[in-house]
């Protein structure tokens, strides 16, 4: 008897657990609204620069768009009519699990389509099994341009600039402002998005100020915090340009520690990533850095009533300014919006899926004349040696003072 | 006749310490020979040579005029000599049987197969008939780790015979096993070493086994070794000493320690049954059981190695069970293991202090000098580690060890086992004295051979019952 | 217990199993797939962890694993599993092998430090080589298997992870009864006399190490085909601790014990992610923890103690 009532217990554990394995997609069941999955980095180093500042974003504006409270073009409820709900899914844990958490959201969680992803190993993974479950994916912020120019994909977009146009977009700049450079140097992270940044400037430089040379380039490892060996080396070398692509603590420990050893005394200092720590380092950030916002976002956002409510709506939810993540996530909601509603369904009904990735190539190719240019996610090419429009190194890099100086004042 | 082992003039040092001194010496095949010596004579030190364990200092070692002196023990093996060891070496998660099995599956080749199974039938058999020469087949089922110490003497002489080996050196193959059982065990042992194939050894005749019994087996006799006393005479020397110290044993107080009703089990076999038992304060008693009767577990669990299952252990009015095992030193305890147990990278010092420093101990200095004032040897070796004594100068630091903690009530399991005369003789008095300054000592014996005449009172120990005598 | 339940039970699961690429859902399939592929690197880690050595740096051959997949599949244009198979098993093998020369010499925590070293050294290699994505990694193209080229190419990767981990699963089972398996616990307990048994300690640790590596780079690789990318993190220390945790999670009493750790932790964490997106980490440490603490010898515990108390249950 005994034996019978243990396998029976037994039996009863596995029951519950598979009743377990099976309950979540019952709960995905039709409820007429439009499931968005959302993933960013909510813990780990790049949760606070990056990760939360997006999230907060599209809390915010998924919010307006279900009150239908957003400023015209945008006014329309939900995405054509339809609520949004949210799956919010933690970018932490590498490109494997990224892979794993992704296709439990599209089959598990069944979410009509996925927004997110910072990390350019993630989009590299996630990509092709987006492609495979054929499910919509718009990454919001990811820079390698190894994406879309390696493969080709039918369901994933990419709202945002490549890496490539920030480093191309600052080379130009310091071709506008200070044409007679003689040298210029650089340090960055140790890792994928370090190194592609640093070829990317540096091929750039040798095409546009040919008889700028290479001082030093220098690779401390991701999240070292301590760069004293570095700047020396730098410093020894008295390049008159350094570039650099940190990110997120790392890049204010720089600022601070480059502060204190004159780093930014006799030369210009390039940070494509600078903008996140601007209302930070308000006080701290030398005169004369030239930052980069990985795009027209942020400070470097066109003045018109959509910034304006943005800016007012996050200043008062967050109490602090939005940055470059807060916008280019904003900015792919807004796209796939966009693109849904010019899909031809009546309001209140979502077009197909694949209506809606026919009008946002559409709107990708056409360069629509929204406010935010870059609205629509463009296989952008590599190109690594050719000059850019002027337009984008404007857009890109500013001196602090002459464009800023009003929005840090306000913080600090 | 040309030696089966032969050696030239052995040297080993350990430091400045000089564990064997130009050993020569040559054993024919068939012979049975024995090697005595003190504690710390180099006995174990020349076994450990021979099997390729240490490498000697200087001096060569030959296996039938083979030079074998860097061989490593693994191919010492191979070519025919194996040995026991002193304290058991066995596998003690697995069973005996598996034991053996992997003995025998060891013996089959240098390189272990990996996908056919180790049980096999022939393997099988193999190993149940060595289990059956020792006389241990009951065994076959048990994990060595809830084995009592003769048991794993034999299953760990029972393993190096598996291979049949042309040479065997058992380093004190009884010590761990009670007086009375040494020659019934020295009997199993000869037996299963009789039906030995090869002929190194034939058959053990009587008159060899006082020489292996006594102290040290093996096959080899230190040359220098001390003295070689016979085993009457040295008895009654020591019991008209023992006498003598008897005299002048203190008044007798209240209980110091008190069991009611203790009952403990291990892996849910009942070990100790409903024991009550009362030691007054300033008395000596000893605990008198044979091997496996349950002496080690109720001195662990006075100490709160073991739990309770029922019953209560009380120390002169403090409930012991609401004690960890880490506080109980607190209230003076002092315990010597069996086994020693002394913590081999640390010096002699360093042990004796532990305790003292882990209960801070107030006086530590002077109880320190006190015990050195006690037992002087210890401080002559104070400052070696722990792991280059012999086994018998180890049990003198468990004693060193237990006492400076063990002011009020000092348990001493089997003081005596595995110690040369001699030496027990000096435990002997030790223990006197401390009788004299009115400590409260339970000392386990397998038999009455040395307390008979130090303690107050008995308790007899058989199958986990206790019996007051 | 019967004579060989183990291998009926392994049967029954693969059945099992195969039958679940059809009636599965396929977020489920794919978490079953991870959990062999890690439950494979797991064992690796249980075979050495048998013998009383933690490897804190399996996360070496997981990596070795996926990387010759996916620079055979992407660099060298391989689309044939069966290639990649015996690729990774040959170069895992090799490496083992040279490692293992020194590795076997040591032991306790010098063992895991060092074996964890190796690992570290090659995640360093790759994040300095751009070529190979450094940190970015770089994707494992679609593959035949053994000639069949699956409508979808999850179903194929499916499969052939099934297989495989059956196969490893009965070898490391009988291996398990073997002398060489039982020697393990003997090195572990007593490896003195281990080497006056006439065995060589060192020789048998350098054999498991390369068995346990060549296990490892399997299940790396079917990892890399399953998600599809490789990454430098896949070397990282912290993979490998993950995986050690596993190893403890699901004890090494026994052949299924890895797979049915890593299959618990995949479901803990993956619903951990989903219900607390902003805590899961400590939801997944707890969960765990208390696992720990109430069943120390892991998951298989609570299995054997289902069965082994059977026969005393039925004599009261």
């Amino acid at each position: 008897m005994k034996i019978i009532k243990r396998t029976g217990w037994f039996a009863g554990v596995i029951l519950v657990i598979a009743g377990l394995l099976c309950a979540p997609s019952a709960w995905a069941a039709e409820n007429g609204k439009l499931r968005l999955g959302i993933v960013t980095f909510l813990s780990g180093p790049a949760s606070g620069p990056f990760g939360v500042p997006a999230e907060n974003a599209a809390k915010l504006t998924i919010a307006a768009l279900n009150a239908g409270k957003m400023p015209a073009p945008y006014a329309m409820k939900g995405i054509n009519g339809v609520e949004i709900e949210t799956v919010v899914v933690d970018e932490a844990g590498g490109a494997t699990k990224q892979v794993e958490e992704f296709r439990n959201l599209v089959e598990r969680q069944k979410v009509d389509a996925v927004i997110g992803y910072i990390s350019s190993g993630d989009c590299l993974a996630v990509a092709p099994v987006a492609e495979e479950l054929k499910a919509l994916t718009v990454f919001f912020d990811c820079g390698t341009p190894r994406i879309f120019e390696d493969a080709s994909y039918k369901y994933v977009f990419r709202t945002g600039p490549i890496a490539t146009t920030d480093n191309i977009g600052a080379a130009r700049y310091i071709l506008d402002t200070s044409p007679n450079t003689k040298s210029f140097a650089g340090i960055n992270q140790n890792y994928a998005w370090g190194q592609d940044s640093w070829n990317d400037f540096k091929a750039a430089m040798q095409v546009l100020l040919p008889q700028a040379q290479v001082k030093t380039e220098q690779f401390p490892k991701l999240g070292a915090g301590q760069y004293g060996a570095e700047l020396s080396a730098i410093l020894v070398e008295n390049p008159d340009i350094v570039h650099s692509s940190f990110w997120g603590g790392d890049m204010e420990a720089l600022v601070l520690q480059g502060a204190a050893r004159g780093l930014f005394d006799k030369r210009s200092v390039v940070l494509t990533c600078g903008e996140t720590g601007m209302f930070r380092l308000a006080e701290q950030m030398p005169e004369g850095a030239i930052i980069g916002g990985r795009g027209p976002y942020g400070v470097f956002a066109p003045d018109n009533p959509l910034n304006a409510w943005f800016r007012k709506e996050y200043q008062a939810a967050y109490n602090t300014p939005p940055t470059y993540p807060s916008y280019k996530i904003v900015q792919a909601i807004l796209g796939l919006k966009n693109a849904a509603e010019k899909a031809g369904s009546a309001p209140g009904k979502l077009p197909d899926t694949d209506a809606i990735i026919a009008k946002f190539r559409d709107r990708a190719s056409r360069h629509r004349a929204d406010w935010w240019r870059w609205a629509s996610a463009r296989p952008i090419r590599r190109c690594r040696a050719s000059p850019m429009a002027p337009s984008i190194a404007r857009a890109r890099t500013r001196h602090r003072r002459s464009s800023t100086s009003g929005v840090i004042r306000r913080n600090a | 006749m040309q030696p089966i082992v032969r050696t030239e003039s052995l040297c080993r040092n350990f430091g400045a310490v000089v564990a064997a001194d130009n050993i020569t010496v040559a054993i024919n095949p068939g012979e049975v020979v024995g090697v005595i010596g003190a504690n710390g004579a180099g006995k174990t030190t020349f076994v450990n040579m021979v099997t390729g364990y240490l490498q000697p200092s200087a001096g060569k070692i030959y296996f039938r005029e083979l030079d074998i002196t860097k061989l490593k023990p693994r191919q010492v093996m191979r070519i025919g000599i194996c040995r026991s060891f002193q304290i058991a070496q066995l596998f003690p998660e697995l069973s005996v049987l598996d034991n053996l099995l992997i003995a025998v599956s060891s013996s089959e080749g240098t390189w272990p197969n990996f996908l056919k199974p180790l049980k096999s039938p022939a393997r099988i058999a193999a190993a149940e008939r060595v289990l059956a020469d020792y006389a241990i087949t009951s065994f076959g089922d048990t994990i060595v780790a809830t084995l009592p110490q003769g048991v794993r003497k034999l299953v760990d002489i029972a393993m190096a015979m598996v291979t049949e080996p042309a040479v065997l050196l058992l380093d004190e193959p009884t010590s761990g096993v009670s007086v009375e059982e040494k020659f019934a065990m020295l009997d199993t042992i000869m037996a299963g070493v009789g039906g030995w194939r090869d002929g190194a050894v034939r058959r053990a005749r009587h008159r060899d086994r006082r020489a292996l019994c006594q102290q040290g087996a093996g096959i080899l006799r230190r040359p220098d070794h001390r003295r070689r006393r016979s085993r009457d005479g040295a008895e009654r020397s020591r019991r008209s000493q023992v006498r003598g110290w008897i005299a002048d044993s203190p008044a007798v107080g209240a209980a110091m320690i008190g069991l009611q009703q203790v009952t403990v089990a291990i892996k849910r076999t009942d070990i100790l049954n409903n024991v009550s038992m009362a030691i007054g304060s300033g008395r000596m008693a000893g605990l008198i059981g044979r091997n496996g009767a349950g002496k080690t577990t109720l001195m662990r669990s006075i100490m709160g190695l073991l739990p309770l299952r029922k019953g209560s252990i009380v120390l002169n009015d403090i409930d012991l069970s609401g004690v960890p095992p880490h506080r109980r030193t607190h209230h003076g305890i002092g315990f010597m293991p069996e086994d020693r147990r002394l913590i081999p990278d640390l010096t002699v010092a360093e042990n004796v202090l532990l305790p003292a420093w882990a209960a801070k101990l107030a006086d530590t200095d002077a109880q320190l000098a006190w015990t050195y004032a006690l037992m002087p040897e210890v401080q002559q070796f104070a400052d070696r580690k722990a792991s280059l004594l012999s086994g018998g100068q180890q049990k003198l630091v468990a004693l060193a060890r237990s006492l400076m903690i063990g002011r009020r009530l000092l348990l001493l399991d089997e003081p005596f086992e595995g110690v040369a005369p001699a030496l027990a003789q000096r435990l002997i008095e030790v223990i006197a004295v401390l009788k004299g300054e009115g400590a409260t000592v339970l000392i386990s014996e397998s038999d009455y051979t040395y307390s008979r005449d130090l303690v107050d009172q008995v308790f007899v120990i058989e199958r986990g019952v206790v019996t007051a005598r | 217990m019967g004579r060989d339940l183990t291998l009926l039970g392994l049967t029954l699961a693969l059945v099992l199993l195969l039958a679940g690429a059809v009636i599965f859902p396929h977020w489920l399939t794919f978490l079953v797939m991870m959990s062999l592929a890690r439950g494979l690197v797991v064992l690796g880690i249980v075979l050495q962890m048998r013998a009383g050595l933690v490897s804190f740096g399996q996360g070496l051959y997981y990596c070795i694993g996926g990387y010759t997949a996916a620079m055979l599949g992407s660099l060298y244009g391989v689309r044939e599993v069966a290639v990649l198979i015996a690729a990774a098993i040959l170069v895992s093998a090799a490496v083992a092998f040279v490692l293992g020369t020194l590795l076997s010499r040591y032991r306790d925590i010098f063992f895991a430090m060092l074996s964890m070293a190796f690992s570290m050294i090659l995640y360093g290699l790759l994040v300095k080589s751009p070529a190979l994505g450094s940190t970015d990694g770089f994707n494992v193209p679609a593959m035949t298997f053994f000639g069949w080229k699956p409508a979808v190419q999850s179903t194929g990767v499916y499969v052939i992870t099934c297989f495989l981990a059956y196969m490893i699963a009965l070898a490391y089972h009988y291996y398990q009864k073997s002398p060489a398996g039982y020697l393990a616990g003997a090195i572990r307990e007593n490896e003195i006399r281990v080497e006056y048994l006439g065995s060589s300690a060192q020789w048998l640790l350098h054999a498991k190490y390369v068995m346990a590596s060549v296990i490892s780079a399997v299940g790396g690789l079917l990892a890399a085909l399953a998600t599809g990318h490789v990454d430098p993190e896949m070397a990282y220390w912290t993979t490998s601790g993950e995986f050690v945790f596993i190893a403890i999670l699901g004890g090494t009493g026994h052949v299924a014990a890895p797979f049915l750790g890593s299959t618990l932790f995949s479901l803990v964490r993956t619903y951990a992610y989903q219900f607390f997106p902003y805590t899961w980490q400590m939801i997944l440490g707890l969960v765990l923890l208390l696992i720990i603490v109430f069943l120390p010898r892991g998951l298989w515990s609570l299995i054997q103690r289902l069965y082994s108390e059977k026969p005393r249950a039925a004599d009261r």
